[in-house]
């Protein structure tokens, strides 16, 4: 912890008390992991044949929520949920909603590698 | 002291790793299993103090191994669910579990779960001497028993504590946050379904003993032995 003062003639002293940022063990674990948790979900999402892409939006959608990646989570459920849904699906739009989630992981992954790199 | 000791249980190793830092954080030992049948070999030799338990885990899948443990245990059971599955809640409930936790969970609400059912885990196993009989039903709180005319009827954990509550205050109209409190579940998180499905399945196991139609739902308020 650091303490400091700044004092402005005629309008006072400011006494700074400055605290490390805490993080518990569970914070730390996510940020070191999440980048990592996340390029892995780009690979299976984008490797499952259409027979396997209902389990695996559904493990992909749960692990990566854990991660700080919410909404993508929630997203990628959805569509796991679509898939699951028992109504007769077209193929392009099954493909078209793999991709368009796919974009958006990719664009999470790249502005998370950014910050890591501005840190 | 001895850490308490808590099983997890999931297919996927991004989730084991994030659930087991948050209870070890939380001052527990934690003991991972990949798929079912580890996690029925690992829970006879540890004998956890209670168990989070992903559906999704293969072949013998959540449900199964939660009805596999509760022939033999009362263990506190949280079953780990995701939002693209509606069904797993009630089918959690039915098959014994005593609460459910969707996916993703925060870190705080993952400890203040599995903190409150060991709570009343515990609060359960504190000694008492008591039995209740009205209507032909028998309660041995002592034993954990539950008779019909004297015949034992076998409830889940969180069936008993329903039936206690009621059955300690009869005919006296039970709110649903009481029951959600006397069960172990949290207010804030518990739907009225899962009551809805705790006392569903009383009824049931009560008739097909030959029991009385005991249980009683009061409309937006909760529920009361007997009318």
């Amino acid at each position: 912890m650091g303490v400091r003062s700044e004092s402005v003639e005629g309008e006072g002293t400011t006494i700074i008390l400055e605290f490390p940022l805490y993080l518990s063990q569970a914070e730390k674990l996510v940020i070191d992991r999440r980048h990592e948790v996340l390029a892995r979900a780009i690979t299976a999402l984008a490797a499952s044949s259409r027979q396997d892409l209902y389990q695996v939006t559904h493990d992909v959608g749960g692990s990566i929520g854990f991660y700080t990646f919410t909404e993508e989570s929630r997203l990628i459920l959805d569509f796991s949920q679509w898939l699951n849904s028992g109504i007769v699906l077209n193929k392009i739009e099954v493909e078209n909603r793999r991709q368009s989630i796919l974009a958006i992981l990719k664009l999470r992954l790249d502005s998370l590698l950014e910050r890591e790199v501005d840190e | 002291m001895s850490k308490e000791r808590i099983l997890v249980i999931d297919d996927h190793p991004d989730v084991r790793i994030f659930v087991k830092t948050c209870l070890e954080e939380e001052g527990f030992a934690v003991i991972e299993a990949a798929n079912g049948l580890d996690a029925l070999r690992i829970f006879k030799e540890e004998s956890p103090a209670i168990l989070i338990l992903d559906v999704s885990i293969g072949q013998p899948n959540g449900f199964e191994v939660c009805r596999e443990i509760r022939k033999t245990s009362n263990v506190p059971i949280i079953m780990l669910t995701s939002h693209d599955q509606e069904l797993d809640e009630v089918m959690c409930l039915a098959a014994g579990a005593d609460d459910y936790i969707t996916k993703p969970v925060s870190a705080q609400i993952l400890k203040l779960r599995v903190n409150t059912q060991l709570r009343h885990s515990s609060a359960r196993a504190e000694p008492l001497s008591m039995k209740i009989t009205i209507g032909g039903l028998g309660l041995d709180i002592d034993n954990r028993e539950f008779t019909i005319e004297g015949v034992p009827v076998p409830l889940t954990r969180t069936e008993f504590d329903f039936l206690e509550l009621l059955m300690t205050k009869p005919k006296h109209v039970h709110t649903r946050e009481q029951v959600i409190e006397a069960i172990g579940g949290s207010v804030l998180y518990s739907s009225d379904s899962l009551l809805d499905t705790h006392a569903s399945r009383l009824r049931t196991k009560i008739k097909a003993a030959g029991g009385p139609r005991a249980i009683h739902a009061v409309r937006g308020v909760g529920y009361r032995l007997f009318e």
